[in-house]
């Protein structure tokens, strides 16, 4: 008896099951937040030219010390480092460039730049306009450093403890909202140290 | 104006989709039996006011009428005329009135071819489908209303997506959908059928007209659609094992098991659980493929751009057409006749086998397609499954098919008469592997032993076919699995054969591939009604000294700002030409592309040959 | 969220692309020799360009919806095509190279699953699913065979 009322049920139990897990499948994609495989990692080593650095000098091989480039820029006495990923080129980079600017003035950040596939001369064009939030612009015109990191787009925020390790990253613009929900949290662990 | 009488003529046909289904429910409950006849002039009356409305909307589209929300984003004045009709499938809102024209076009057509047989059975059948009509009509009424108004106006569309603008996407859509609704015929049967068990209906046999028809259009929409990605995205695949296709085999593989099962249950009454259960699963996955593309769950470069809540309500409709037959299934269990068995050796086991294995195929290719699904919604870092997976497990099972069509001419109903057979079934495989082995050694250069046994299978394919006599009333069988046999042996020579250069290449340069000579000639400017475009014109010598000019082209969009790579190719059956223009090097030279496709042509004959026997059974059926 | 993805794609092909000629001549530190053109690659052996193109197939564009390296135009994409040609055209090994990808890029880069713990399921379950199907059948038909005797 009861063996035959629960076969009767089955589909229904099942058909519910199906429709929760998709239902539930939908919902949970928005908002997703690809992890980066560098998280717990520090930052490949490289060596590169400051944005600031002129090319003839590059080539040259003539870079005064705060214009050659390596790990130990992420090494610093403040909690935290933010590494964003921009181009020139980039119009969805250029919309978050406010915040950053907000972050570094205000909020007393230590950005770090990375200036992706992108030249000289244009690079600094948008930074004289709209302003330096960086505290040092790595220049990667090939990309190299970048593909090193796993970047996916441009634009891509990493945020970084006091020893370069990585502990989160954001593909897409800053604002106030992924400020505060992605970003946030880990700030009053650090400070806590 | 037109919009609106177009909107008022789908409310209509809804209503009577509505009607169609009510008054006769109304009738089975209150039990008034002759209410059923009303199934057949509502039917008729749905497919009518259906097809106004679509025919409104092309029409609506044809003169530009930009003040339809839906018009303006995807089309343009400068659109060429026969992309703007095509354009009524590009969007989604479009495409689901398609849905709802061809489920009253199957209505229609069902009620009329039966409309002798037994009127409160067939009465049953067109429920089913007034209620499948009723509900995507109201879907489309009031969730993807496609004539609803733009304000302000638009004064020039959005455009059609540059890659939709080819002659593919005028009936890739259309074919693929016929398809999918289609098996809502089989399905509306087999519901019937189970709330009917006590009667002995001869269901099988009607169901088997309709599901072949809609396995027919279905294999053409999904050969057409490998065809379309084959010369249009520029880099000569043709399958990619993407969420979006993969929706489209899962039905096609329950298709081809449920079109087997009905002859058995035509013939013997044998297998009827698995027609009903495959009828039912048939069309469920049609549904299920169409809420994967229109949901955004799963990630694929098909997916129309929609929100989930859209998916919900296909989601809701796909769960009460698995639940509510399974349900019926479960009652009605008991009543249906065991499977009836004189020897082992015998077709209703051949297509036991077969059915097993399809249905094994389409476990798994839903299990690789959802598996990432399942990562992300259990937070575990995200992985990817892809065609490694994919013909890992699909090959293998593919060829354990391709074995029982070997043996499936000798195998008789019931049992099988050995008398002679021996003989036959020896010289089959020596020539089969005499076929194999000579065609191996002429075009397998990668020298695989695996291509050799495929080849081999494949003869074997053929030879039994046509070794166990040419009758008239195998014709559709013949035909059709030698199509499968040449289908296969494209696959597999495009694949380990197919060879390719790139090349940095200027007027004048020539490189080799293969047995072929490529020279550079020149480069053209191009300007077409919506595109402009530098165009190469290449010219490839054969061995046999033969040239022919190639001008593949880089076009430019200007009104959706999009460059699209447009291939050159040349066709001939045992290869294609295939070049794309690639980067601009420097001021007058390209990176080219050029590839040998190998018997790539074979797949597209395949394919067809597979629906012409598609068409030979539905008129060995009529011929009766 | 991923309309702004696909929008960096779209704006990066068009916009890269013009600029990434110029770029040839511009060398940072980190890379000495001028970059090379994925799509005219020169390989060592015609083995090599095999190995590296059935390889790209396996590898999925890290951005892009759904294509793997050799469909994809996005410059992500024609990175890392060039990076495994370059690899494998400098003798290093197929694992080498799926390891390059996976640790910077994760998991989801590769389009043939790993056959670890929480893939056992995906791998092994077409093989149980056939042996299940068998079995049920060859249950099916000895009985029915039984029940005609």
């Amino acid at each position: 008896m009861l063996n035959n009322k629960f076969k009767l049920l089955l589909p229904s139990l099942l058909g519910l099951l199906f429709v929760a897990a998709m239902m539930f499948a939908l919902t949970s994609q928005e908002g997703q937040v690809t992890p980066s495989a560098l998280v717990g990692k520090p930052i490949p080593a490289f060596t590169a030219s400051s944005l600031s650095a002129t090319e003839q000098f590059v080539r040259n091989k003539q870079l005064g010390s705060n214009e050659l480039l390596d790990n130990s820029i992420f090494q610093t006495n403040k909690s935290y480092t933010l590494l964003n990923v921009w181009a020139s080129w980039c119009a969805v980079c250029q919309s978050e460039h406010d915040f950053l600017m907000q972050l570094a003035v205000k909020d007393g950040m230590r950005i770090v730049g990375l200036n992706y596939r992108d030249a000289r001369a244009d690079a600094n064009r948008v930074l004289s306009s709209l302003g330096n939030p960086y505290v040092a612009t790595i220049f990667d015109p090939d990309g190299e450093i970048a593909l090193d990191m796993g970047v996916m787009a441009t634009p891509e925020t990493y945020l970084l403890d006091n020893k370069g390790i990585v502990l989160f990253r954001y593909s897409g613009a800053l604002d106030e909202t992924v400020w505060q929900h992605y970003f946030k949290p880990f700030m009053s662990l650090l400070t806590d140290k | 104006m037109i919009p609106e009488i177009a909107l008022f003529s789908l409310i209509l046909g809804t209503l009577c989709a509505i009607l169609g289904a009510g008054i006769p429910l109304f009738g089975i409950a209150t039990k008034q039996p002759h209410l059923s006849r009303y199934s057949w002039p509502l039917s008729y009356g749905a497919f009518v006011a259906v097809t106004i409305s679509i025919c409104l909307l092309a029409y609506s589209f044809t003169v530009d009428d930009f003040s339809v929300t839906y018009i303006a984003q995807h089309s343009n004045s400068h659109l060429p005329v026969f992309f703007k009709i095509a354009a009524v499938w590009g969007g989604h809102e479009g495409s689901l009135l398609f849905w709802v024209f061809s489920l009253s076009l199957w209505s229609a057509a069902i009620a009329f071819v039966n409309r002798n047989h037994n009127q409160a059975f067939i009465s049953r059948v067109l429920i089913v489908l007034s209620l499948l009509t009723a509900a995507f009509g109201l879907f489309t009424l009031l969730g993807s209303n496609p004539f609803a108004r733009l304000f302000p106006v638009a004064m020039q569309g959005r455009d059609l997506h540059p890659m939709l603008q080819d002659v593919g996407l005028i009936f890739h859509p259309p074919l693929l959908y016929l398809g999918y609704v289609g098996f809502s015929g089989a399905f509306a049967f087999a519901v019937a059928a189970l709330t009917m068990p006590d009667i002995n209906i001869p269901w099988p046999q009607w169901s088997r007209a309709w599901t072949l028809a809609a396995w027919i259009m279905l294999t053409g929409g999904i050969a057409l659609g490998s065809w379309w990605a084959y010369y249009e995205l520029g880099w000569g695949g043709w399958w990619f094992w993407d969420p979006v296709e993969n929706a489209s085999l899962l039905p096609w593989l329950t298709g081809t098991a449920l079109l087997h099962s009905l002859i058995a249950s035509e013939k013997r009454q044998a297998l009827i659980n698995w027609s009903l259960l495959l009828s039912i699963f048939t069309f469920s996955l049609s549904l299920l493929g169409t809420f994967v593309v229109r949901s955004g769950i799963l990630t694929s470069v098909h997916a129309f751009a929609v929100d989930p809540t859209r998916g919900l309500v296909l989601l809701v409709i796909l769960a009460i057409c698995v639940v509510v037959p399974l349900t019926l299934f479960v009652l009605q269990s008991g009543k249906i006749k065991p499977l009836q068995l004189r020897s082992i050796a015998s077709r209703e086991v051949l297509f036991l086998m077969l059915n097993s294995l399809l249905v094994v195929t389409t476990l798994s290719v839903l299990l690789g397609t959802f598996y990432p699904m399942i990562f992300q919604v259990f937070k575990l870092t995200s992985i990817s499954v892809g065609a490694p997976f994919f013909n890992a497990v699909f090959v293998p099972l593919a060829l354990l098919c391709f074995v029982l069509m070997c043996i499936a001419p000798f195998i008789h109903w019931q049992k099988t008469n050995f008398d002679g057979l021996n003989v036959k079934l020896i010289l089959v495989w020596v020539t089969a592997v005499s076929v194999g082995s000579i065609t191996s050694y002429f075009f397998n250069q990668t020298l695989s032993v695996f291509v050799l046994l495929v080849l081999i299978l494949c003869a074997g394919i053929v030879m039994s076919a046509l070794f166990a006599g040419v009758r008239i009333r195998h014709l559709a069988m013949t035909v059709a699995h030698i199509g499968v046999a040449i289908t296969a042996v494209g696959i597999l020579l495009v694949s380990y054969n197919s060879t390719e250069i790139s090349a940095k290449m200027s007027p004048g340069v020539s490189v080799e591939l293969d047995d072929l000579t490529v020279t550079y000639i020149d480069t053209e400017w191009v300007v077409a009604a919506n595109f402009t475009a530098e165009q190469a014109v290449i010219e490839v010598v054969d061995v046999n000294g033969e040239p022919v000019q190639l001008k593949p082209q880089k076009r430019h969009y200007p009104v959706r700002v999009m460059n699209m790579s447009e291939p050159a190719i040349y066709s001939t059956w045992l290869r294609d030409i295939y070049i794309t223009m690639g980067e601009k090097i420097d001021s007058n030279s390209y990176a080219v592309r050029i590839q040998n496709r190998a018997f790539i042509n074979w797949l597209w004959a395949g394919s067809i040959m597979m629906m012409f026997g598609g068409i030979l059974a539905i008129g060995q059926r009529y011929a009766k | 969220m991923k309309r702004l993805s696909a929008c960096f794609c779209m704006m990066a092909m068009l916009i890269i692309l013009p600029l990434s000629a110029q770029q040839s001549s511009n060398s940072s530190l980190s890379s000495g020799a001028p970059k090379q053109s994925v799509e005219i690659f020169k390989f060592n052996t015609l083995d090599k360009q095999n190995r590296a193109i059935h390889l790209a197939r396996q590898l999925r564009c890290p951005q892009c919806k759904n294509q793997n390296l050799m469909e994809s135009n996005s410059p992500i994409a024609k990175d890392l095509r060039l990076k495994v040609y370059v690899m494998v055209n400098e003798g290093k090994t197929d694992p080498q190279v799926i390891d390059f990808m996976t640790s910077r890029f994760g998991d989801m880069v590769l389009y043939k699953p790993k056959f670890e713990p929480r893939t056992y399921v995906l791998w092994l379950g077409p093989l149980f699913l056939i042996i299940l199907f068998g079995w049920l059948a060859y249950r099916k038909v000895t009985a029915s065979l039984v029940n005609l005797n």
